[in-house]
């Protein structure tokens, strides 16, 4: 009998904490049920390691059903006792006596961390892959029927277990005898990645994909990306509840497409080409126009035109695959699909096992990209705001790319960079949060953001409008007078978002 | 209340992120920090002649959306238990001097997730929101002498131990008499009730 994933808990997390810990085996995956609460692990080791063999036990010959649910740490169980005084707990579910539950708390006692103790009898870290791999040796021995009646027992059997995995991440091994730990450990919680990601399994979200496509969360170009992320994170609220949303939609399906791409040299390839580096020269760009040139239009387009030039001749190099047009119009054909999943939640996750693309088309890649998104949530207006940022790059390759060396002015040249630019900031989706903002802090994001990243008038008039009509009436001051007091609010003058000629 | 520690105040701070509201615990992402917590604190004071032992970790919380009572507890949860946790981590205790005070804190989520009982194999997670609680129970529990746990001490004994150790006192507060809270930015975002 199988093991299955909860899919009305956090189960993204879980599926992270379970390729942790067999090594991102790519022989993992999952299958759709009939039962919508759950989905089924499926598992075909690539070979033997203690931990790997204790999975495929769990998943291929378990007598019970196994069902893992990942909580955070608002979670109480039946009785009371907040998950967070117990980080983890596996147990016969009292309305289904023969189902093992193994539940645990995917977010670190929200962010606290916890420890346990170590043979030298020190505070060590309890990362999430080791947490559930706790949890899941509970759930073996219960199956296999060798669970010492004596809890002292079975702790000190699961925590030997435990230690096969540290062992395997060359983590410190944890007293057996010891049943101390809690919330509130100050080192690093995280466990050596095997994802080319970092903070694997902590509840941290790491740029997976870009991290895959250049082997190394540590490469520069991944660095950068960070860089953005979290400078914008500590510089603007606003901007971290963005980014919270932004993460949170990428973090369901990422870890699934750079495992993929870790399997499939060529499809690694493309989403390099496609995403990564466009995405890459895109926020260069955009930091660019948002720099102290930002008044000098002429320069930007200037500076724009010849970045974009230089991009598309480099690219053309290396993946000689992504013609623009073709690319643009896989871009565009991932945006409209994106656009249809800002319905209700589907009833549990599809997740199914997805082909790879093997044309090496982008219109394959973007399709199979489209798939694994679909198979793991709804709503992903915040990623598709990002993928029109990069439908945007594409269109004005494909433009540059028509052009070809010389720009042509009396057919006009190629369109504004910096307008285009502006349409895209302008459509940015909103934060649900935005009500919870007092008035002081809404005028100093209002000034912080204003400065640095919506400098044109006409697209702060446009944002401006739109926190009116979805906000006004969900906060307890004049929105509108704040608003045209910040010079946010006017006559909108701005085209919608890239779309596709 | 004499030779004893009595639970001298109690404060119930609501978020200041009302709009991370209903059902946000769940959606927002994992470990989110802008997850809504109410924050706790109870101010205890010994009123004997010697030292006291207090848990001032939350062990207990506990919401019935029926008579809207919110229960925290710095104390196990009472009664014979429905399911003991198979590893349950030991109480922090702090120490109270003779006559003295002290402010037990805890940052008390927003929104509860309860299991219940569920058919399917995906659990049935009931979300409480506490941010509507008509009442407040703080239940803290406290000893003579340090409570410590002993070398691979199985969790039922722990808790047995801990059962045998512990006085708990209790302080019931009204929170409001109808309605659930104002949302944040009414009172600067924050709302001491």
């Amino acid at each position: 009998m199988p093991l299955f994933i909860d899919t009305s808990g956090l189960p993204n997390a879980v599926e992270a904490d379970l390729f942790q810990l067999c090594r991102c085996d790519a022989g993992l995956g999952e299958e759709a049920i009939s039962d919508p609460t759950a989905v089924q692990v499926v598992y075909t080791p690539s070979s033997s390691t203690i931990v790997r063999n204790r999975l495929n036990a769990l998943v291929n010959t378990s007598t019970k059903n196994i069902v893992i649910t990942g909580v955070d740490s608002s979670f109480i169980l039946p009785d009371g006792t907040p998950v967070n005084t117990v980080a983890g707990e596996t147990f016969s579910d009292p309305s289904q006596p023969s189902l093992i539950r193994v539940a645990y708390d995917v977010t670190q006692c929200g962010g606290a961390k916890y420890f346990v103790v170590g043979t030298g009898g020190t505070a060590i870290s309890f990362p999430n892959p080791v947490l559930l791999y706790h949890e899941l040796a509970h759930a073996f021995h219960a199956d296999i029927g060798d669970l010492p009646a004596d809890s002292a027992s079975a702790e000190f059997q699961a925590e030997t277990d435990e230690n096969d995995l540290r062992d395997t991440l060359g983590l410190p091994h944890r007293d057996p005898t010891s049943h101390d730990g809690g919330c509130g450990f100050a080192g690093s919680s995280t466990v050596p990645d095997c994802t080319g990601t970092s903070g694997g399994g902590t509840g941290s979200i790491s740029c997976f994909v870009a991290s895959a496509a250049f082997g190394s969360a540590c490469a520069p170009q991944v660095h950068l990306l960070r860089l953005v992320r979290d400078a914008w994170r500590r510089r603007s609220r606003l901007a971290g509840m963005f980014f919270a949303t932004l993460l949170h939609e990428y973090y369901a399906f990422s870890p699934r497409l750079a495992v993929d791409m870790a399997a499939c040299p060529s499809l690694n390839d493309m989403m390099r080409g496609m995403f990564v580096e466009p995405l890459i020269c895109f926020v260069g760009l955009a930091s660019a126009a948002r720099g102290p040139l930002r008044h000098d239009r002429d320069v930007l387009e200037r500076q724009a035109r010849d970045a974009l030039r230089a991009y598309l001749a480099a690219s053309q190099l290396r993946h000689p695959a992504l013609a623009p047009a073709s690319t643009s119009a896989a871009m565009h054909a991932l945006w409209l699909h994106l656009g249809g999943l800002n319905g209700p939640a589907p009833e549990g996750l599809r997740l199914r096992k997805i082909e790879l693309p093997v044309d090496g088309q982008p219109a394959a890649v973007a399709d199979y990209v489209a798939q694994v998104i679909t198979s793991r949530q709804r709503g992903m207006e915040c990623f598709r705001w990002a993928v029109a940022g990069l439908q945007l790059f594409w269109s004005r390759l494909e433009a540059l790319h028509a052009c070809g060396p010389i720009d042509r002015p009396e057919r006009g040249g190629p369109p504004s960079w910096v307008d285009a630019l502006d349409d895209w900031l302008a459509e940015v989706p909103l934060p649900s949060l935005f009500p919870s903002l007092g008035e002081d802090q809404l005028r100093e994001e209002l000034t912080e953001v204003g400065r640095a990243i919506f400098v044109e008038s006409r697209v702060r008039s446009v944002l401006g409008a739109r926190l009116l009509q979805a906000f006004s009436h969900q906060v307890h001051y004049d929105l509108d007078h704040t608003l045209r007091t910040m010079g946010w609010a006017g006559t909108p003058a701005v085209s919608p978002s890239p779309r596709r000629k | 209340m004499a030779d004893s520690l009595e639970i001298v105040d109690v404060g119930f701070e609501l978020p200041g992120l009302a709009g991370a509201a209903t059902g946000a615990s769940r959606a927002a992402p994992a470990g989110s920090s802008d997850a809504a917590t109410i924050a706790l604190s109870a101010t205890v004071t010994n009123r004997t002649a010697g030292t006291l032992y207090v848990i001032s970790d939350v062990r207990t919380l506990d919401y019935d959306p029926a008579s809207r009572r919110l229960v925290v507890g710095f104390s196990e949860p009472p009664g014979s238990p429905t399911h003991v946790p198979r590893h349950k981590f030991p109480p922090r205790i702090r120490e109270v001097p003779a006559g003295e005070s002290a402010v037990l804190s805890a940052a008390v989520p927003a929104v509860l997730n309860k299991m219940r009982p569920s058919s399917g194999l995906g659990m049935n997670i009931e979300p409480l929101d506490v941010r509507a609680a008509a009442s407040l129970v703080v239940r803290v529990a406290f000893g003579d002498a340090p409570f410590r746990p002993e070398q691979a001490e199985p969790s039922p004994r722990m808790l047995l131990r801990l059962h045998d150790w512990a006085r708990v006192v209790e302080k019931t507060t009204t929170l409001a008499a109808d309605g659930p809270p104002p949302p944040a930015g009414s009172a600067g975002g924050k709302s001491k009730r």
